[in-house]
């Protein structure tokens, strides 16, 4: 397996020219469309996959996956600094990196999460160049009740993603679990409290919902304050990068965000999405402070950011060995290179070597300039937060109205989103979290599903999530995982300690 | 200050006549005036795209116009569909049509506020047909895998409940005499992954393309009812013994249409353009069809109208068999 010697060649093929130009053209649209709560690669992609016939097969995928990759970058950059998302994905930052920008950290959040997404992204696509065959192969054993057992104990994980009330994080998951019900029922195709609107016959759309809960009621949240005054106070210039303090925080966060962004990212159908939140849980967890976590640890922004870029290339996989789509995203690359005459399946690599290589070569190549661009732009968003408020919040409502209406073209996803405003701004004052009923939301659609096809494939029998070793594996460490928070608590009953106070519902 | 009002005036004013300028343009004197909208009911990127990429280019040049090809996804075809249902009939706005969108969803869905009576035919592009898998060492032929199928329980996957390509597989037991459990999957690529892992034994969909080969997934019948030039070793349905059908009700169909009331003059000339691109670069295109694993099938508006016509009543019979009722 020469390796070098296709790095080697990856290479040469991204330093022709016109390759770099297309490589920084996307990875800078990817950071601008990433910034801009509501737009996002999905939409992006989309709408340059027609302009990508008139490239050359190579040109149009190292574009088109700068966009999806810078898209990783710029979406922490709205998350830390107005605490809107901009990207799925970056929902979690928001809980920590919002808070450092708050305490005037800003730049340490901005440049961290830069850093381990260079770190992520390099790390991953090694693991792309090494392991594509066999990591496909592996990712093949994941049938419907391997992924239920993976969602189910990622929903055991979703406690973790508040910092508030167990009890009512519980609450905003279930809710979201609700709504993420509503649409047409896949196995039978029947509609579901629909009520006839086509709108939502595919389900309520994630982004009007994110959009609605974290754009909306923010701005609504923080017009109840002095509309004139800035975010926060400008820093000073030395604020403006993470010191070695947070470096040493955040080192062992990137590595093992870095890993699970990789293998979640692998598995079909939803994998990259879990990669950030399940990172943040998987740090609160073994953390030796916690409670830290939701008031600005800088370990709660480096783990998450990093796998979400860390996923990216690893979505690749599925791709590249078999010719399957690991999502959305991957589905308009198969569409681009389908348009190009390009059928992908297990034979890849070997057919189109300067393609799959270049664009290796083209991520490494992309998150290099990715990191340039990001770092000096840094002392430019921390200006952002300068602005009266008064300027800054009917931009951020415009551009989640222009965010949200791109991808459908259908004017209720407004209603949806902000409707769903509504609903987020009194989240916020009765101290219900966002983060839990997002990803139950988006979780629902795959544990339901897959539920069913298992039950579908066992004919009724439960039993088919324990005698497969991959499923079993997964089930049993949800189970424990579920479990652990009230086993805690009768331990410490029965030694007769005093609860803490962060343990009371 | 007097001559700068003039002169604002002045431009405002000749701004003001451009614009009445564009809306005076009459449709029909000179169709097209200017670019003809192409509404593809599907998400990017997919095998409507891929069938008609080849043509829009062509055509558009023919035409003397572009051809814009706008995405509109939602509701397996529906959105799109109502979209141009309810578009102006001037043939400046065109449905690309799945065959999900304008035949079966009037079927199965209530309230749709549309029906195929709503749209005019153009011209048939594809129709590829749908292709039974089974893991290539566990059998040889279809035969193989119904006669297994009556001793065991077997799984198959498709690509929607309810889809054109789970009709196929209860077209097939029923005449074959077998049951086998039906798992929905989530698009057209999944079930045949699903496939290859081992997690069911049969799919019926659309073509596996590189999936196939020793070790990983056979093909082992087509419903189409000629042989395929790109599968040339696998049977039809009619050759293993199943009833003949008229046309390919179970294939995969992309088609042109147009709203209801478009006027025929219209409708020939965008034909005529389609048909004068076939006649010239014929070979081309179907060389391009072919590695997007589709079937060309070029027909034009009376012959797609029956096509589409056969298919409904087909699919009709087919759902109030199974006592399926639109919701």
């Amino acid at each position: 397996m020469d390796v070098l010697g296709h790095l080697t060649l990856g290479f040469s093929v991204i330093l022709q020219w016109p390759n770099p130009g297309y490589c920084f053209l996307g990875v800078l649209v990817g950071t601008l469309i990433g910034v801009l709560p509501g737009l996002g690669p999905v939409t992006t992609i989309a709408l340059l996959l027609p302009s990508t016939y008139y490239l050359n097969d190579t040109s149009a995928i190292i574009m088109l996956s700068g966009v999806y990759y810078g898209a990783m970058y710029g979406g922490s950059t709205t998350s830390i600094l107005v605490n809107i998302p901009g990207e799925t994905s970056s929902i979690v930052t928001c809980l920590d990196g919002h808070k450092m920008a708050l305490q005037g950290r800003a730049g340490a959040a901005l440049g961290i999460s830069a850093f381990g997404s260079l770190i992520g992204g390099s790390i991953s696509v090694a693991g792309l160049m090494i392991g594509a065959g066999l990591l496909a192969q592996a990712a093949l054993r994941f049938g419907p009740p391997e992924y239920f057992a993976l969602v189910f104990m990622s929903f055991s994980l979703l406690i973790y993603l508040s910092s508030g009330s167990p009890l009512k994080a519980t609450i905003m998951a279930l809710v979201g679990v609700f709504l993420g019900t509503i649409g047409t029922d896949f196995i039978t195709g029947e509609p579901r409290f629909t009520y006839g609107s086509l709108t939502i016959m595919d389900g309520i759309g994630l982004v009007p919902v994110i959009m609605g809960v974290f754009g909306i009621a923010e701005v609504l949240v923080n017009l109840e304050g002095e509309v004139k005054r800035t975010v926060i106070k400008p820093p000073k210039f030395k604020n403006l990068l993470p010191n070695l303090r947070d470096w040493r925080d955040s080192i062992a966060p990137i590595f093992r965000g870095t890993f699970i962004g990789f293998f979640l990212g692998l598995l079909p159908g939803g994998g990259a999405i879990m990669a950030s939140f399940a990172s943040y849980a998987v740090e609160k967890k073994i953390s030796k402070h916690p409670e830290k976590f939701g008031h600005g640890a800088i370990e709660g922004v480096a783990g998450p950011e990093t796998a979400n870029n860390s996923a990216v290339a690893a979505c690749y996989v599925p791709l590249v060995s078999f010719g399957i789509p690991a999502n959305v995203v991957m589905a308009l690359i198969l569409g681009a290179l389908m348009i190009h005459g390009i059928r992908p399946g297990p034979t890849f690599i070997a057919d189109n070597p300067n393609l799959f290589w270049g664009v290796v070569a083209s991520m490494y190549a992309g998150n290099a300039m990715l990191l340039v661009l990001n770092l000096p732009l840094i002392a430019v968003w921390v200006r952002l937060l300068a602005i009266p408020y008064s300027i800054l919040f009917p931009l951020i409502l415009l551009f989640c109205v222009i965010g949200v209406y791109t991808i459908h073209n259908n004017i209720w996803e407004l209603v949806i989103m902000t409707i769903f405003g509504f609903i987020g701004y009194m989240m916020r004052k009765f101290k219900y979290e966002g983060a839990p009923f997002a990803f139950a939301l988006v979780l629902t659609p795959v544990m339901e599903n897959s539920l069913r096809q298992s039950l579908l494939m066992s004919e009724g029998s439960f039993g088919i999530f324990f005698s497969r070793p991959i499923a079993c594996t997964l089930m049993v460490a949800g189970i424990i995982l579920f479990s652990l928070p009230a086993v805690h608590l009768l331990k410490q009953r029965a030694f007769g300690g005093q609860i803490r106070k962060d343990q009371r519902l | 200050m007097e001559k700068r009002r003039k002169l604002g005036i002045l431009v405002v004013a000749v701004f003001c006549m451009m614009i009445c300028g564009f809306s005076f343009a009459s449709a029909q004197s000179k169709f097209p005036e200017k670019y003809i909208e192409v509404v593809v009911p599907l998400s990017p990127g997919g095998g409507g795209d891929l069938s008609f990429i080849p043509f829009k280019d062509r055509v558009g040049k023919a035409l003397g116009q572009p051809l814009v090809v706008t995405h509109k996804p939602g509701a397996g075809g529906v959105v799109g569909t109502t979209f141009v249902s309810k578009a102006k009939a001037d043939g400046y706005t065109l449905l690309f049509a799945n065959k999900g969108g304008l035949i079966s969803a009037p079927l199965l869905k209530k309230g749709i506020g549309y029906s195929m009576a709503d749209f005019t035919p153009i011209c048939l592009l594809t129709r590829s047909p749908s292709i039974v898998h089974v893991k290539w060492d566990d059998y040889q032929s279809l035969q193989d895998f119904i006669k297994a199928a009556k001793t065991k329980t077997m799984k198959y996957a498709t690509y929607g409940a309810l889809s054109v390509s789970h009709m196929n597989v209860l077209w097939l037991e029923k005449h074959a005499g077998f049951h086998a459990v039906h798992i929905p999957s989530g698009g057209a690529g999944e079930a045949n992954v699903a496939l290859l892992g081992g997690h069911v034994d049969m799919t019926c969909e659309t073509s596996a393309g590189k999936l196939i080969g020793p070790g990983k997934i056979r093909a082992v019948a087509l419903s189409s009812p000629k042989r395929w030039d790109l599968y040339p070793d696998v049977p039809t349905f009619a050759e293993l013994g199943f009833p003949a059908l008229k046309g390919d009700p179970f294939s995969a169909m992309y088609s042109l249409w147009a709203p209801k009331g478009t006027p025929k003059e219209i409708i020939d000339k965008i034909y005529g353009a389609f048909k004068k691109v076939i006649d010239e670069n014929g070979e081309e295109i179907a060389k391009e069809i072919r590695n997007a694993e589709l079937n060309l099938d070029f027909q034009g508006p009376k012959e797609l109208g029956e096509v589409a016509q056969e298919e409904y009543g087909f699919l009709k019979k087919m759902y109030e068999e199974m006592g399926v009722t639109p919701k």
